[in-house]
């Protein structure tokens, strides 16, 4: 619903919505320009979250439909770096052969996002512009330190996905593509036994010296939390046995303002180490 | 308004072609429009539900080029040059498809307002993976929600179904 | 039990269901589908505080908005209706007059050209707030210092009871109803060799039947036409007439298929919004609500529930003292019908000697409480079953053989001047047992995977209270069935069944028999849809009309033939006389001339009345679930995984068993939803957090147990046709206190508040503590 400041809630839908205008850019360039002078834009990829802001009092008064947008549907690989156009839906990104033996533990987690249906049509950019904690995007891209490219009238900006959080995203911009540098990957795991209560990915990279775990963790209300922590002198093989001492350690550093209606922040903390020490006892890529 | 560097476009009305069971449809529409009701309204398909209107329940969901699609979800012009699926296009001169046959014979439905959402999602499951196992039935079944049945029958339509439509291609 | 032939034809067989082809090729017709031409719409402008006065509302500019056609706030109500709604209890106005009590409460109505305007219009509208203290939550509703809902008392009626039972209209500040039942004498406590005193916290879910809540209204001069998404038509014909002046023959009620109700969809929601703006504007108004609205209009009533129970040292229960407070919400609603059952039920299917109960309902700033599947059994039964296993433990007796030593009788009733109970509990409960294994349960206590087992025998009266339901069966000459009553089709299947039992009776393959569509100016009166009482209390009524009426065929047939009646008999639309064969239409040729003619006979029942009843009429049946969980519990996390899932209820005689088994599958799956997660959450200032269908979690496919399996018994004791009773709600019941039982047994920690979630049991893992309610 719409909450109208003073007067109340108002049960706004699509079919409230005022007549729209609709732009269908086919160049980045031809976007942008749409996105700077267009009355109250708002952008349409697979569409299957913007519905849900209709509800919420979402009135736009133009469309910029992305779907002639080609060269953001596209996944390539240059100098050991992955780019994922924004466009790229949950179900061809996770059918991608490179991708699947590049990242499979990454390609693992994002087959499991939503659910069948909703993975044919929408796409990873549209999963982190809803800006939704309990969506699953965000997180297993901090965790992978994805780097996501914004292009505006101006030109274009990368930020890191915890931008999402902070309201630090560029104006009037478009997410054109996710940038993944994994050449330092060891490992990736995601587990969302607990969901919707919490999630939390796990990315292991090396170090010169040793390693760096970065653990993000989200729960249904609350933006992710990063932990992370540098292990000096320790090889991927040497975490399974150490794993309840780094767990302890590494949750220990969560903020107790980590909590929400569902979940208490030393439940986080607890249970978040469990999870972890299983992760940490059966990694993989 | 926008000011002076307006862009190209920024069109109110689409006018959109698309084949909706078969027959060749075309007709105007404005931008804001949904689907979903385009295929109520417009095209009569009051089979299409209405249910949460943002995507979440599936009662809305038609097949659109073979893929389930919650409609209340999408424009109506984003059907332009698709192939759209409704519940009334199933069955057959008055034969039921065997999805919707199954569905009756194990009683996967009681209100029936998931169940147009219901079938096709089932049928598109069924062509994505002919013989499921019943991990992967769980796991598209919870595309949609039903609030009746608890799912158990619905399970079993859908397993049913796969049976017959393996002995009608082996057939 | 009766049987109308040595074998049934048509009763007991899993026919498809009468509305099957419709709803499977999309052609069914819900209340959402009905356009009426020159149709306007309607939308609402709700509040966004929890408790406040409104000083003021300009609706000017709404009213001078494009497409708009009438705006109606508190001020613009018309003089001559009377604004309040509600069951026993008339206290919702049709828009806030002076105030608004929970977030959602209707403020302003439009009636536009199309959606879009009246959104458009409402977004104009001013009001001015003056914030009033907040009452979120029960405790907070009973402190002494709580702010009151309501400052008059609203029109409210208290039924009569019979033994041990009585009421009270408001018997202190919000509190709106209280129900009380007692029998035997305090003094029994004093005998005992224990008193347990144990705290039970219940949460509450919403309905969330896909089919929104909506009507249309077409008022024309002082005939009114409502289609409604509506279990009881006529009830609503009712309270609109008695609201809007207008004569119960000049107002029509139609009910298409409902998309599910689960009791949500009772009496006025939707209707006298549609109404009045109908009769302002002259045009047919719908009102459809989206599922955010849905959410705020009608609740299950969250609960806390202190039970005293005095046993012997032996586990037999002697006297129980329960003090049952429901969380009403802003409006009455049925939460006094609510009480009265759940202050019924809280005794379970066992033997007291003392029962002292007080079920109060409590107001509170949030969205109103009703009618939901089980109806206050649902809260009884988590209190009771799980109470019972916490004193089987404290008394080191196995909860099996605590249950065994204590269950009622087959026959026995239930308390003094009520029914005997008509299941055997001991069967039943074995049943269960058998199939989960529970007996042969084991502990292993390495890892950190802990499995266990609980049973649980949920309880509740079925088939409503003085209930009466009518039916009439038509035969057409070519031996046509027509059957008319007023039995919604919600989901459940009872047109079907109630079908199914008419063709038996009149020996007609079943799809000879077309159930009439609803319209209260044609139907037999019918109370409503609700207490699973389709086939114990208007299967009765079909059973009686579908005997007059073949009585009127053969006896008819009897004249004509020259034979005694008891040498015809029917068999597929003829009549036999031996194996002759005689079809009924050229007898009537014969008798009617060409004019043609239906034989039509009607049929009635209501349970006796009986002042030594404490609710004035025994119970028509009495619905048991009984339920055995087994659950693997991740010591480390908290996290409940229900390995097997086993639920079971009796309906006597199975009319249709594939749909019965849906019913059953989907009370123990909205059951097992409210055990483990589905809940809604309110902060303590009425906000719902969880107010949309993404955040509100509802049971998917995936979500079912491992190994779900229930069973269908035929015991064949139910008073209903054919030995029949009502089903559909018992299988909710156990299943909350099941789950509970099964965790105290795998991990040794006791939950007393719903949901189980991994966050309580983890805390109580850890800390035992006493008041689990502040953990989420």
């Amino acid at each position: 619903m719409e909450h109208l400041s003073a007067a109340g809630l108002l049960p706004t839908s699509a079919r409230s919505l005022a007549p729209l205008r609709l732009w269908r850019p086919t160049s980045i360039a031809d976007a942008v320009v749409c996105l700077k002078h267009c009355e109250a834009p708002v952008l349409l990829a697979g569409g299957t979250d913007l519905v849900a802001q209709f509800n919420e009092g979402l009135s736009p008064r133009s469309l910029i439909d992305l779907s002639r947008m080609d060269a953001m549907r596209q996944l390539h690989q240059r100098d050991g770096v992955l780019q994922i156009g924004s466009l790229v839906t949950h179900h061809d990104g996770c059918g991608n052969a490179h991708l699947r033996s590049r990242l499979p533990g990454f390609v693992r987690a994002w087959a499991r996002i939503a659910n069948p249906r909703i993975r044919y049509r929408g796409t990873l950019g549209g999963n982190l512009m809803a800006r939704r904690t309990r969506y699953e995007g965000a997180l297993l891209l901090q965790a992978l330190r994805a780097k996501l490219h914004f292009s505006c009238a101006e030109g274009t900006e990368q930020v890191d996905v915890d931008a999402l959080w902070r309201g630090a995203l560029p104006e009037r911009a478009l997410l054109t593509a996710i940038e993944l540098d994994t050449t330092d990957l060891l490992a990736f795991d995601y587990e969302r036994s607990l969901r919707p209560l919490m999630t939390q990915a796990l990315a292991v990279w090396r170090q010169p010296g040793g390693l760096q775990l970065i653990l993000v963790l989200a729960t249904e209300y609350l933006p992710p939390v990063t932990l992370s922590v540098r292990l000096a002198g320790l090889s991927l093989p040497q975490l399974a046995p150490r794993a309840d001492a780094i767990a302890r350690d590494l949750l220990s550093g969560l903020p107790s303002s980590f909590a929400d209606a569902q979940v208490t922040s030393d439940y986080a903390r607890r249970a978040g180490a469990a999870l972890l020490v299983r992760q940490l006892e059966s990694l993989h890529v | 308004m926008s000011d002076t560097a307006s862009p190209i476009g920024g069109q109110s009305e689409c006018a959109l072609r698309l084949t909706l069971n078969g027959t060749e449809r075309s007709l105007t529409v404005p931008v804001e429009r949904t689907a979903a009701d385009l295929l109520r309204d417009d095209l009569r398909q009051t089979g299409v539900r209405i249910g949460c209107s943002r995507g979440v329940c599936g009662a809305c969901v038609a097949l659109v080029d073979g893929v389930p699609a919650a409609t209340c979800a999408m424009f109506a012009f984003q059907l332009d040059g698709c192939a759209v699926q409704t519940i009334e296009g199933l069955a057959k001169s008055g034969q039921l498809h065997p999805v919707q046959q199954a569905f009756v014979d194990q009683g996967a439905f009681q209100c029936g307002y998931c169940t147009s959402g219901m079938v096709l999602l089932t049928k598109a499951l069924l062509e994505q993976h002919p013989q499921p196992d019943r991990a992967t039935i769980c796991e598209w079944i919870s595309s949609n929600v039903c609030r009746c049945t608890g799912y158990a029958q619905i399970i079993a339509a859908v397993e049913q179904a796969a049976a017959r439509l393996a002995a009608e291609e082996t057939a | 039990m009766t049987a109308e032939q040595p074998v049934l034809q048509v009763v007991g067989t899993s026919a498809p269901r009468k509305d099957a082809l419709e709803k499977v090729t999309g052609r069914a017709v819900y209340s959402t589908d009905i356009v009426l031409p020159g149709m306007l719409h309607a939308k609402v402008l709700r509040s966004a505080r929890a408790h406040a006065r409104i000083v003021s509302i300009d609706t000017a500019a709404a009213r001078r908005a494009p497409g708009v056609h009438a705006v109606v706030a508190g001020a613009d109500l018309p003089a001559h209706i009377v604004p309040f709604y509600g069951y026993f209890i008339k206290d919702q106005p049709i828009v806030a007059l002076d105030k608004v009590r929970y977030v959602g409460d209707i403020v302003c109505a439009v009636a536009a050209e199309t959606e879009a305007a009246a959104i458009a219009a409402l977004r104009l509208v001013r009001v001015d707030y003056a914030d009033l203290p907040v009452a979120a939550n029960i405790e907070r509703a009973l402190a002494h210092d709580a702010c009151a809902l309501f400052d008059d008392a609203p029109m409210g009626v208290v039924p009569a009871y019979g033994d041990g039972a009585s009421a009270q209209l408001r018997p202190r500040k919000n509190v709106c109803y209280q129900f009380n039942y007692r029998t035997g004498d305090t003094a029994a406590f004093a005998r005992c060799d224990h008193v347990f005193e144990d705290e039970f916290r219940f949460s509450r879910m919403t309905h969330y039947h896909l089919e929104p809540f909506v009507s249309v209204a077409d008022v024309r001069g002082d005939s009114m036409q409502v289609w409604a998404s509506c279990q009881n038509p006529f009830p609503l014909r009712k309270e609109l007439a008695r609201m809007f002046k207008v004569p119960e023959n000049r107002i029509t009620v139609q009910v298409p298929f409902v998309g599910g109700g689960f009791g949500a969809k009772n009496n006025v929601k939707t209707e006298a919004v549609s109404v009045l703006l109908s009769m302002l504007t002259g045009r047919p108004v719908r009102f459809c609500l989206t599922m955010e609205e849905g959410f705020l209009t009608n609740t299950q009533h969250a609960a806390i529930l202190r039970l005293k129970t005095g046993v012997m040292a032996d586990g037999r229960l002697v006297a129980r003292h329960s003090e049952i407070l429901l969380d009403a919400g802003a409006y009455s609603d049925g939460s006094p019908l609510v009480a009265e059952k759940a202050g019924y039920r809280i005794p379970g299917p066992y033997r007291w000697e003392h029962i002292d109960t007080a079920c109060l309902c409590v107001m509170t700033n949030t969205a109103p409480a009703g009618p939901f599947r089980g109806f206050g059994g649902t809260q009884s039964s988590w209190a009771s079953e799980s109470q019972i296993d916490m004193i089987a433990r404290r008394l080191g007796i196995d909860p099996f053989d605590m249950r065994k030593r204590n269950l009622l009788k087959l026959g026995e009733p239930f308390v003094p001047g009520e029914s005997g109970i008509d299941s055997d509990l001991q069967e039943g409960l074995d049943l269960v047992c058998k199939e989960i294994g529970y007996h042969e349960r084991q502990h292993d206590t390495s890892g950190t995977l802990r499995r266990g087992m609980g049973i649980s025998i949920g309880f509740k009266d079925g088939g409503g209270v003085n209930k009466p339901a009518q039916a009439r069966v038509k035969v057409s000459t070519s031996g046509d069935v027509f059957l008319q009553c007023g039995t919604v089709e919600i989901g459940q299947g009872a047109r079907t069944a109630l079908a199914q039992i008419t063709a038996e009776i009149l020996a007609v393959p079943l799809d000879k028999v077309s159930c009439a569509p609803i319209n209260t100016d044609y139907l037999p009166f019918d109370q409503g849809t609700n207490a699973s009482s389709g086939i114990a209390v208007m299967g009765q009524a079909v059973e009686r009309a579908a005997r007059g009426v073949r009585e009127q065929v053969l006896a008819f047939a009897a004249g004509q033939l020259g034979v005694d009646v008891s040498a015809l008999r029917l068999g597929n639309g003829v009549v036999l006389h031996g194996e002759k064969a005689h079809p009924l239409a050229p007898m009537v040729m014969r008798h009617y001339g060409g004019t043609g003619f239906e034989f039509s006979a009607d049929g009635f029942f209501k349970a006796t009345s009986d002042h030594h009843a404490p609710l004035e009429a025994p119970c028509v049946f009495w619905e048991i679930g009984w339920g055995a969980a087994e659950v693997e519990v991740d010591t480390a996390t908290g996290q409940v995984k229900v390995v097997k899932l086993v639920a079971s209820g009796d309906a006597g005689r199975a009319i249709n068993p594939i749909m019965l088994k849906g019913q059953e599958d989907g009370a123990a799956i909205m059951g097992l939803s409210q055990a483990l997660f589905e809940h809604m959450i309110y902060d303590d200032q009425g906000h719902l957090l969880n107010a949309d269908p993404l955040t509100y979690r509802v049971p998917l496919a995936e979500d079912l147990p491992h190994a779900f399996v229930t069973i269908t018994q035929e015991q064949g004791h139910g008073p209903g046709p054919f030995g029949s009773e009502g089903a559909g709600e018992g299988t909710i019941l156990p299943i909350a206190s099941a789950v509970a039982n099964a965790v105290h047994d795998a991990v040794g920690v006791r939950i007393t508040c719903l949901p189980i979630t991994p966050v309580r049991v983890l805390e109580a893992l850890i800390n035992q503590p006493i008041n689990q309610e502040s953990v989420p």
